[in-house]
Protein backbone atom coordinates (compact mmCIF):
# COMPACT_ATOMS: atom_id res chain seq x y z
CA UNK A 1 0.00 0.00 0.00
CA UNK A 2 3.02 2.29 0.14
CA UNK A 3 4.93 4.18 -2.51
CA UNK A 4 8.06 6.34 -2.12
CA UNK A 5 7.44 10.05 -2.69
CA UNK A 6 4.35 11.70 -4.11
CA UNK A 7 1.66 9.86 -6.03
CA UNK A 8 2.07 11.01 -9.63
CA UNK A 9 -0.89 11.64 -11.89
CA UNK A 10 0.45 8.95 -14.26
CA UNK A 11 0.09 6.39 -11.44
CA UNK A 12 -3.48 7.51 -10.83
CA UNK A 13 -4.27 7.38 -14.55
CA UNK A 14 -2.83 3.86 -14.79
CA UNK A 15 -4.97 2.61 -11.92
CA UNK A 16 -8.06 4.16 -13.50
CA UNK A 17 -7.18 2.67 -16.87
CA UNK A 18 -6.95 -0.80 -15.29
CA UNK A 19 -10.54 -0.52 -14.10
CA UNK A 20 -11.85 -0.59 -17.66
CA UNK A 21 -11.44 -4.37 -17.71
CA UNK A 22 -14.08 -4.75 -14.98
CA UNK A 23 -17.27 -4.47 -16.99
CA UNK A 24 -19.50 -5.18 -13.97
CA UNK A 25 -18.52 -1.89 -12.35
CA UNK A 26 -20.82 1.05 -12.94
CA UNK A 27 -19.13 3.38 -10.50
CA UNK A 28 -15.64 4.32 -9.42
CA UNK A 29 -15.20 6.68 -6.49
CA UNK A 30 -11.79 8.32 -6.14
CA UNK A 31 -10.31 10.23 -3.21
CA UNK A 32 -7.04 12.09 -3.48
CA UNK A 33 -5.37 13.46 -0.36
CA UNK A 34 -3.02 16.29 -1.06
CA UNK A 35 -0.46 18.11 1.10
CA UNK A 36 -1.89 21.51 2.00
CA UNK A 37 0.33 24.56 2.57
CA UNK A 38 -1.10 25.33 6.01
CA UNK A 39 0.26 28.28 7.88
CA UNK A 40 1.17 27.41 11.47
CA UNK A 41 2.36 30.18 13.77
CA UNK A 42 3.62 32.24 10.86
CA UNK A 43 5.43 29.39 9.10
CA UNK A 44 4.09 27.73 5.96
CA UNK A 45 4.05 23.96 5.38
CA UNK A 46 6.32 23.28 2.39
CA UNK A 47 6.12 19.51 2.53
CA UNK A 48 5.18 16.57 4.72
CA UNK A 49 7.54 13.70 5.41
CA UNK A 50 5.64 10.45 6.00
CA UNK A 51 6.93 7.53 8.04
CA UNK A 52 5.16 4.34 9.08
CA UNK A 53 5.46 1.19 11.15
CA UNK A 54 5.30 -0.60 7.85
CA UNK A 55 4.70 -4.22 8.82
CA UNK A 56 1.97 -3.25 11.29
CA UNK A 57 0.41 -0.82 8.78
CA UNK A 58 0.31 -3.56 6.16
CA UNK A 59 -1.50 -6.02 8.45
CA UNK A 60 -3.89 -3.36 9.70
CA UNK A 61 -4.55 -2.44 6.08
CA UNK A 62 -5.49 -6.06 5.33
CA UNK A 63 -7.97 -5.92 8.24
CA UNK A 64 -9.32 -2.61 6.95
CA UNK A 65 -9.93 -4.17 3.52
CA UNK A 66 -11.79 -7.10 5.04
CA UNK A 67 -13.96 -4.75 7.06
CA UNK A 68 -14.83 -2.61 4.03
CA UNK A 69 -15.58 -5.58 1.78
CA UNK A 70 -17.77 -7.06 4.53
CA UNK A 71 -19.67 -3.86 5.02
CA UNK A 72 -20.19 -2.73 1.42
CA UNK A 73 -20.99 -4.69 -1.77
CA UNK A 74 -18.05 -3.20 -3.64
CA UNK A 75 -16.02 -4.83 -6.37
CA UNK A 76 -12.56 -3.45 -5.73
CA UNK A 77 -10.62 -1.25 -3.35
CA UNK A 78 -7.23 0.23 -4.13
CA UNK A 79 -5.20 2.31 -1.68
CA UNK A 80 -1.84 3.97 -2.12
CA UNK A 81 -0.10 6.05 0.57
CA UNK A 82 3.13 7.96 0.17
CA UNK A 83 6.21 7.49 2.34
CA UNK A 84 9.02 10.02 2.45
CA UNK A 85 8.67 13.62 1.32
CA UNK A 86 5.60 14.95 -0.46
CA UNK A 87 5.50 18.67 -1.25
CA UNK A 88 2.55 21.02 -0.84
CA UNK A 89 0.21 20.54 -3.79
CA UNK A 90 1.33 16.95 -4.36
CA UNK A 91 -0.79 13.89 -3.69
CA UNK A 92 0.00 11.64 -0.74
CA UNK A 93 -3.07 9.40 -0.60
CA UNK A 94 -5.14 7.64 -3.24
CA UNK A 95 -8.27 5.63 -2.51
CA UNK A 96 -10.17 4.06 -5.40
CA UNK A 97 -13.38 2.08 -4.92
CA UNK A 98 -15.40 0.36 -7.61
CA UNK A 99 -18.88 -1.09 -7.37
CA UNK A 100 -21.91 -1.82 -9.50
CA UNK A 101 -23.73 1.26 -8.20
CA UNK A 102 -22.56 4.59 -6.84
CA UNK A 103 -24.00 4.57 -3.32
CA UNK A 104 -21.74 1.84 -1.97
CA UNK A 105 -18.64 3.17 -3.77
CA UNK A 106 -19.09 6.62 -2.25
CA UNK A 107 -19.84 5.34 1.26
CA UNK A 108 -17.00 2.78 1.19
CA UNK A 109 -14.52 5.38 -0.03
CA UNK A 110 -15.43 7.78 2.76
CA UNK A 111 -15.13 5.11 5.44
CA UNK A 112 -11.84 3.85 3.99
CA UNK A 113 -10.30 7.33 4.21
CA UNK A 114 -11.54 7.72 7.80
CA UNK A 115 -10.15 4.31 8.79
CA UNK A 116 -6.77 5.00 7.15
CA UNK A 117 -6.45 8.17 9.20
CA UNK A 118 -7.56 6.65 12.46
CA UNK A 119 -6.16 3.11 12.44
CA UNK A 120 -2.98 2.90 10.36
CA UNK A 121 0.39 3.54 12.09
CA UNK A 122 1.52 6.31 9.74
CA UNK A 123 2.91 9.69 10.81
CA UNK A 124 3.44 13.00 9.04
CA UNK A 125 6.11 15.54 9.86
CA UNK A 126 5.23 19.00 8.55
CA UNK A 127 8.34 20.67 7.13
CA UNK A 128 8.57 24.46 7.18
CA UNK A 129 11.73 24.90 5.10
CA UNK A 130 14.35 26.66 7.17
CA UNK A 131 11.82 27.26 9.97
CA UNK A 132 12.01 23.67 11.23
CA UNK A 133 9.20 21.15 11.50
CA UNK A 134 6.21 20.01 13.56
CA UNK A 135 4.55 16.62 13.90
CA UNK A 136 1.13 16.59 12.26
CA UNK A 137 -1.93 15.94 14.36
CA UNK A 138 -4.98 14.49 12.68
CA UNK A 139 -8.20 16.30 13.42
CA UNK A 140 -11.16 14.42 14.79
CA UNK A 141 -13.47 13.25 12.03
CA UNK A 142 -15.60 16.26 11.08
CA UNK A 143 -19.31 15.94 11.87
CA UNK A 144 -21.56 15.28 8.94
CA UNK A 145 -23.84 18.29 8.61
CA UNK B 1 15.60 -5.93 24.08
CA UNK B 2 15.01 -3.44 21.27
CA UNK B 3 12.35 -0.78 21.51
CA UNK B 4 11.28 1.06 18.36
CA UNK B 5 10.13 4.67 18.48
CA UNK B 6 7.96 6.44 15.93
CA UNK B 7 7.03 10.04 15.20
CA UNK B 8 7.65 12.55 17.93
CA UNK B 9 8.76 9.78 20.30
CA UNK B 10 11.82 9.09 18.12
CA UNK B 11 12.82 12.73 18.62
CA UNK B 12 12.50 12.28 22.38
CA UNK B 13 14.43 9.00 22.39
CA UNK B 14 17.07 10.52 20.11
CA UNK B 15 16.79 7.47 17.89
CA UNK B 16 14.32 5.25 16.02
CA UNK B 17 15.37 2.36 18.22
CA UNK B 18 17.08 1.80 21.55
CA UNK B 19 18.68 -1.37 22.83
CA UNK B 20 17.73 -1.84 26.48
CA UNK B 21 18.15 -4.39 29.22
CA UNK B 22 15.34 -6.92 28.94
CA UNK B 23 12.40 -6.47 31.26
CA UNK B 24 9.99 -9.22 32.26
CA UNK B 25 6.83 -7.24 31.81
CA UNK B 26 5.52 -4.18 30.01
CA UNK B 27 4.90 -2.15 33.16
CA UNK B 28 8.57 -2.55 34.15
CA UNK B 29 9.64 -1.60 30.66
CA UNK B 30 7.53 1.54 30.60
CA UNK B 31 8.74 2.53 34.05
CA UNK B 32 12.35 2.14 32.89
CA UNK B 33 11.67 4.13 29.73
CA UNK B 34 10.02 6.96 31.63
CA UNK B 35 12.99 7.11 34.02
CA UNK B 36 15.44 7.14 31.13
CA UNK B 37 13.40 9.62 29.07
CA UNK B 38 11.38 11.73 31.51
CA UNK B 39 9.93 13.82 28.67
CA UNK B 40 7.93 10.74 27.60
CA UNK B 41 5.47 11.25 30.43
CA UNK B 42 4.12 14.41 28.76
CA UNK B 43 3.10 12.54 25.64
CA UNK B 44 0.32 10.23 24.67
CA UNK B 45 1.51 6.90 23.24
CA UNK B 46 0.55 3.31 22.78
CA UNK B 47 2.76 0.31 23.42
CA UNK B 48 2.79 -2.53 20.92
CA UNK B 49 4.30 -5.98 21.36
CA UNK B 50 4.70 -7.92 18.11
CA UNK B 51 2.47 -5.36 16.40
CA UNK B 52 -0.39 -5.76 18.87
CA UNK B 53 -1.55 -2.96 21.11
CA UNK B 54 -1.00 -3.67 24.78
CA UNK B 55 -2.85 -2.07 27.64
CA UNK B 56 -2.31 -3.12 31.22
CA UNK B 57 0.57 -5.36 32.16
CA UNK B 58 1.91 -8.03 29.83
CA UNK B 59 4.77 -10.51 30.11
CA UNK B 60 7.61 -9.87 27.71
CA UNK B 61 10.01 -12.18 25.96
CA UNK B 62 13.47 -10.80 25.06
CA UNK B 63 12.72 -11.56 21.39
CA UNK B 64 9.48 -9.58 21.31
CA UNK B 65 9.28 -6.67 18.90
CA UNK B 66 8.36 -3.66 21.03
CA UNK B 67 7.33 -0.25 19.83
CA UNK B 68 6.04 3.01 21.20
CA UNK B 69 3.58 4.72 18.87
CA UNK B 70 2.27 8.28 19.18
CA UNK B 71 -1.23 9.12 17.86
CA UNK B 72 -1.40 8.44 14.12
CA UNK B 73 -1.30 11.28 11.61
CA UNK B 74 -1.32 9.60 8.22
CA UNK B 75 -3.86 9.85 5.43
Amino acid sequence: MFTGGPIESTMIAERIRRLASDKRSGACEIFLGQVRDDEIEGARVEAIEYTAYKSMAQSRYEELREKIFDRYPIRNLDVLHSLGIVEAGETSLLVLVTSEHREEAMAACRETVDLIKSTLPIWGKELFGSEGYAWKENREKPNNG
Amino acid sequence: MIVHFFGKLADIAGSKKLRLEPRKCSEDLLRMLEEKLPELEQYEYMLTVNEEMVSGNRELDPNDEIALLPPFSGG
